[in-house]
């Protein structure tokens, strides 16, 4: 069964940087998600400054192959 | 069906400060300390320096064996972080730092939880905190 579950996985690493991946989303929505977040964050006292953003396509394969026989 | 996935690193800082977050964030550091083998580990509004008539009243703090520890005030909408760490397993400078990762953990989840994800959050061996918000079905949390 298709999963339509998205996620967003945040790293917090020892020396505070912070990494953000979102997954899931259709098209450049997961852009919008994570600024989304940063909005979130900033009304929540926190300065945040994007150093490196990167879009990567997935190609999600969920469908069952099926073998076409000829006879 | 395709989807993208976004991969967005970020330097965050604590500009002002919460009150409430900072009484969650302590709990949630008591907790990881303890797990770390520091005994005794308690979540206090007054902390002490060596010298015992020296308390200070902080928004909250965390002391271990005696009345010594490291607490979090706020001035002038800062943080600041007080405490004294002679003989201590921790230092000021590495209890800041924690302090300020496990706060921006709990803002995180406290944010994502207003976009309507459900969160969890765990600490890996290299002490990067880990924070997971998901929504939607197929999801068995």
């Amino acid at each position: 069964m298709a999963s339509s579950y998205k996620s967003i996985d945040v790293a917090i690493d020892e020396k505070g940087k912070v990494h953000i991946r979102t997954s899931g989303f259709a098209g450049p929505s997961c852009i919008k998600e994570s600024e989304e977040l940063i909005k979130r964050l900033k009304e929540a006292g926190l300065e945040v400054e994007t150093e490196d953003l990167k879009l990567t396509e997935e190609y999600h394969a969920k469908e069952k192959s099926r073998a076409v026989v000829k006879e | 069906m395709l989807t993208m996935s976004s991969l967005r690193r970020c330097a965050v800082k604590i500009k002002t400060v919460n009150e409430s977050l900072v009484r969650e964030t302590m709990q949630s550091l008591a907790k990881f300390l303890a797990g770390q083998g520091f005994l005794g580990v308690q979540v206090t509004d007054k902390v002490g320096s060596y010298y015992v008539d020296q308390i200070r009243h902080v928004i909250s703090g965390i002391t271990a064996e005696d009345i010594r520890g490291f607490g979090v005030s706020v001035e002038g909408g800062k943080l600041v972080i007080v405490g004294d760490d002679y003989a201590q397993k921790l230092s000021l400078e590495a209890f800041t730092k924690l302090f300020e990762n496990f706060y921006v953990a709990t803002t995180m989840q406290r944010a994502l939880q207003s976009m309507g994800y459900r969160t969890s959050a765990q600490i890996l061996p290299n002490k990067t905190i880990a924070v997971r918000g998901v929504s939607g079905a197929g999801y068995i949390g």
